[in-house]
């Protein structure tokens, strides 16, 4: 039986590994010493899941995240950055819980809220732009852009996330989303243009209003 | 009424600010998340070793069986050369009494 002081003991040589040691460890049968990954790791993954999922689903798809890193090991060379790749694995979850989602048809396709519309309206109608990106009407905006965001396929989602709405450079967006960067140009272009021709379809939409 | 083209993109920018300011992410769940976490790593692992195991087991009998096909190959074509013999026959040959005194 372990005590309580060889586990801590264990612990703190394993914190004092390198990522590319723990993972060998790992790999030979160790399965304890994933979890100092997990620690080392857990904010960096749970940002990036909370950037692109709702809050409620963040730890479920950090935990898959986590779970696919765990078993995609021995693709791992070693020889790279394991928060990258980790990184890539975090943004495949998430790209994967979109997908999920729209397979069991939880897009938002009802009609919108007094408050999104309001702020649809407001948007339009030229009125102070700071104004309506802040406070409440943030997260009313913030809902809206879930709403068009959903009418897209998971991919054009998550470039555009990456791309437009977290400004990351290409050459990062490309390493994220595992694709070239020539590809993920292209991609964000047309997936902006896909966005405008849903956010043009609501505000139509909100024109032939009473 | 089709949308004008620049208010598309300011209502665009202004939800893409909006996004950028939505407030702090939410805090990463503790060691309560972590040991669920493993605890599913661990139930994997174990699986995994679970499969290796049946994966070998099953080359094993792969393999045992292309053996025991040659074998049955060669008694066959053993079989063939000397003609079908009954057991009694067999004994004799194997307990080398070809005059059959024993049995």
């Amino acid at each position: 039986m372990i005590d309580a002081g060889t586990v801590v003991r264990m612990r703190e040589q394993s914190a004092a590994r390198s990522d590319a040691e723990i993972v060998d460890l790992v790999r030979d049968g160790d399965v304890d010493a994933f979890e100092t990954l997990v620690e080392r790791y857990e904010d960096r993954v749970f940002g990036i899941v909370a950037r692109h999922v709702p809050p409620r689903d963040a730890g479920e798809v950090a935990h898959d995240a986590f779970v696919r890193a765990y078993l995609a090991l021995s693709s791992y060379a070693g020889t790279g950055d394991f928060a990258g790749w980790l990184a890539r694995i975090a943004v495949r979850a998430c790209s994967d819980y979109w997908r999920g989602r729209y397979r069991r048809r939880e897009r938002e396709e009802s009609a919108l809220s007094d408050e999104e519309r309001r702020w649809l309206e407001e948007a339009a109608s030229d009125r102070s732009i700071v104004a309506i990106e802040r406070g409440e009407s943030a997260r009313h905006a913030s809902e809206l852009l879930d709403r068009a965001l959903s009418r897209l396929s998971p991919e054009d989602r998550m470039v555009i996330e990456i791309v437009h709405i977290d400004e990351r450079p290409v050459k990062e967006a490309a390493a994220a989303l595992g694709w070239s960067a020539g590809n993920v140009k292209v991609r964000a272009l047309r997936a902006r243009r896909k966005l405008r021709r849903i956010l043009g379809e609501m505000l139509e939409d909100q024109g032939g209003r009473p | 009424m089709k949308a004008k083209k620049e208010t598309v993109e300011a209502i665009e920018r202004s939800l893409f600010a909006a996004r950028r300011r939505r407030g702090p992410e939410p805090a990463v769940p503790g060691e309560g998340w972590r040991a669920n976490v493993m605890a599913e790593v661990r139930r994997r692992a174990l699986m995994r070793a679970g499969t290796n195991r049946e994966t070998f087991a099953a080359r094993f009998a792969w393999r045992l069986s292309a053996v025991a096909a040659c074998v049955a190959l060669v008694l066959l074509i053993y079989a063939m050369r000397e003609g079908f013999v009954d057991y009694e026959e067999l004994a004799v040959r194997f307990l080398e009494d070809p005059v059959g005194f024993l049995i």
